[in-house]
């Protein structure tokens, strides 16, 4: 593993006396794809924000590609590129003169406005004003916009948010793209279909406190539960019971059930990453 | 480190949205109009014109200013005085008497000062009343229409200090049967000047373009976020306030430009015309500045700006009865714009000798340190 992208240490942020993250600690890797996940109010846009520096945090220290933001964020805003969860475009203008505007903040050449429309499947509506765009259509000129300049490091708050399914399909793939181009990419979203196929390793953070943090794979193998429901008949009626693998005894009685009575159905129950999703967060709250 | 390539890049932003928002800078437009209208009709006749019905051409009715107590803005005026009517500020003990009567021409007019309830503070400032009683001769006390004509708009170019003016009249023969007088009498078209109007138009037009349309437009920007995607990319925190400076500096000297060109444009060349709509655009561009980053809303921002002027407004009023306002009053640098537009309007005026241009700046220079600490702190966050 590379030298890390992303530091944070004892990150608190507090409104008032609300303790929106609480003393989370986390490195990302460069090169990484990162996911960082939580229920809704869990923290993860207000961590964003204080990763690109608009948010001040309460107390804590963040490197950024060796940078301490928010002292040092002028040097390193420009390594960055942020796509916010809420589209900040300038509606009266059009997709492509939106983009030419930040090509020319950026210094790139105005071509790389049409590749990056094109990148995104924007190529036809790029002359149509930002203000009659659909909600996917803007999120896409926001993932556009925001790799345009190449940056090293992206932060993607719910990239895929309204998206159908091919548009969500063509930014998977773009993500893994620049995953192994050498983008390191902090990503929040709420399809954990999406961090199973993507993401390197996943953080998930539950009411402002950091809870596990681990790679997809290891989630689901740590977490998982082995179920087998069995259904059979007996006298007449229909009888259902759940055996869990891992228990010796529910083994034993799996075993006899199949070897004595009249089964129906015997099926083991799939435990993808949503149910560890589930599990985790679930107890997180109780 | 300011870049101007950043610059330009902003700058042609911001002109490329007012391109697609032309009804934003439709005052201005209005403005124009109106001063375009002014220009090219024909005055509404104006009784205060006419001969009087006594018969004597009113041009030609000289005026004695009379006054026991010379001060400063006797001095004011003594400096600004008309062709006509012949105006003559003289003392009290100079006036000639006859049977304990002032003894004046025939046909000529006085118009006496007296101070009322005044009182001092104990900063020494004077502040109170000064009541000027016209006495006219014969029966009409329109007679004395071309004085206050002069009188108002000369007075107003002058700080007064905390003291209010009163202008009453009454007949300078109290035989003479009486005609009621009063400030009723006057008409309101006698105070109002061609220059006065100007003036006016381009107090809205500085207004307009340097706080309500850089807090609407700022304040929108924020809302959006495309703040605090621009402040994101290449281009530092200065050169984005610089270029909104920059933006809405040019719409007001626009503005200005043209409707002083259209009303007299003989002022265009003058110095103090341009360096008084400078700073006091900058001014308003900090304030607005000010609003734009601590409203939550644009809404809130929009509300914010209208309790500024109103808010401004009604200090001015109150500044002529209570010290306190007085002072406050001081320290705005609004204060002297109007009187400095004016005068600069009215006749020219050497940028070394413009009353208040220097408090002007530096008040200016405080509220740019404002501004700038301000978005630096809270502008995109
Ligand atoms: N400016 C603010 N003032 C007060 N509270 C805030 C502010 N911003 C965020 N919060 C609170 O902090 C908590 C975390 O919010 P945040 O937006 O980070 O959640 P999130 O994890 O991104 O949720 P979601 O998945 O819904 O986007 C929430 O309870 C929110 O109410
Ligand atoms: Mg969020």
């Amino acid at each position: 593993m590379s030298a890390p992208a992303i530091e944070i240490d004892n990150l608190v942020v507090r409104f008032g006396r609300f303790t929106a993250v609480n003393d989370l600690s986390l490195t990302i890797n460069e090169r990484e794809l990162f996911g960082f996940l939580g229920p809704n109010g869990a923290g993860k846009t207000t961590t964003i924000k204080v990763l690109i520096g608009s948010q001040r945090p309460t107390s804590g220290t963040i490197r950024v590609a060796g940078f301490q933001i928010p002292a040092e964020f002028d040097q390193v805003k420009q390594q960055f590129g942020y796509v916010p969860d809420t589209e900040n475009h300038i509606e009266e203008f059009t997709g492509r003169e939106n983009l030419e505007l930040f090509a020319r903040l950026y210094d790139m050449p105005l071509s790389t406005v049409d590749e990056s429309l094109a990148r995104l499947e924007l190529s036809e509506a790029a002359d149509v004003v930002v203000s009659a765009y659909s909600k996917g259509m803007r999120r896409k000129l926001l993932i556009a916009r925001e790799i345009m300049h190449r940056p090293k490091i992206l932060y993607f708050d719910e990239p895929t948010a309204n998206l159908d399914a091919h548009s969500t399909e063509l930014v998977r793939e773009l993500l893994r793209d620049l995953a192994s181009q050498g983008t390191t990419i902090f990503l929040t979203t709420h399809n954990m279909e999406e961090v199973e196929q993507i993401c390197d390793r996943v953080a998930i953070l539950c009411r402002g406190e950091l809870v596990d943090c681990d790679t997809p794979t290891n989630f689901v193998t740590r977490h998982a539960v082995r179920i087998v429901k069995a259904q059979f008949e007996r006298e007449g009626n229909v009888i259902r019971e759940s055996l869990d693998l891992d228990l010796a005894d529910q083994r034993e009685r799996l075993a006899e059930i199949i070897r004595h009575e009249k089964c129906v159905r015997v099926h083991s129950q799939e435990f993808d990453f949503q149910d560890v999703f589930l599990k985790i967060t679930g107890q997180a709250y109780t | 480190m300011i870049r101007s390539a950043m610059i330009r890049i902003l700058l042609d932003r911001e002109f490329r949205r007012l391109r697609k928002n032309p009804s934003a800078i439709m005052l201005i437009g209005l403005l124009s109009a109106v001063a375009l209208l002014m220009a090219t009709s024909r005055p509404v006749s104006n009784k205060g014109d006419q001969p009087g019905p006594n018969g004597a051409s009113q041009s030609a009715v000289n005026v004695w200013l009379i006054y026991d107590q010379r001060s400063q803005w006797l001095d004011h005026l003594s400096e600004n005085l008309p062709d006509t009517p012949t105006i003559r500020i003289v003392h009290r003990d100079r006036v000639p008497i006859e049977n304990g009567t002032w003894k004046l021409p025939p046909q000529d007019a006085a118009v006496e000062v007296v101070y009322g309830d005044k009182f001092t503070t104990d900063r020494g400032f004077a502040l109170g009343k000064v009541v000027l009683i016209g006495r006219y001769p014969g029966k009409n006390a329109e007679t004395l229409a071309p004085f206050w004509n002069w009188f108002w708009p000369a007075l107003s170019e002058y700080h007064t200090g905390g003291l209010r003016f009163e202008q009453s009249s009454e007949p300078l023969n109290p035989d003479a049967a009486h005609t009621p007088t009063s400030l009723e009498n006057t008409s309101v078209a006698d105070l109002v000047t061609n220059e006065l109007i100007a003036t006016m138009l381009l107090l809205i037009v500085i207004f307009f373009a340097c706080c309500h349309l850089l807090v609407s437009f700022t304040a929108q920007d924020r809302e959006r976020g495309t703040l605090s995607a621009i402040v994101l990319s290449p281009a530092n925190t200065s050169e984005i306030l610089l270029s909104k400076f920059l933006f809405h500096l040019l719409i007001s000297f626009g503005g200005c430009l043209t409707i002083v060109a259209i009303l007299k444009p003989i002022v265009l060349t003058q110095p103090v015309l341009w360096l008084v709509i400078l700073l006091s655009s900058i001014g308003l561009m900090c304030v607005g500045t000010c609003i734009a980053t601590l409203a939550k809303t644009q809404a809130s921002a929009a509300l914010l700006a209208l309790c500024y002027m109103l808010g401004g407004t009604v200090l001015f009023y109150l500044s002529t009865k209570f010290t306190a306002f007085y002072f406050i009053k001081q320290l705005a640098f609004e204060n002297y714009t109007f009187p400095l537009l004016f005068s600069t309007m009215k006749r020219p005026v050497s940028v070394f000798q413009a009353p208040g241009l220097g408090t002007m700046f530096v008040l200016v220079g405080a509220w740019v340190g404002i501004a700038r600490s301000c978005f630096y702190r809270y502008g995109w966050r």
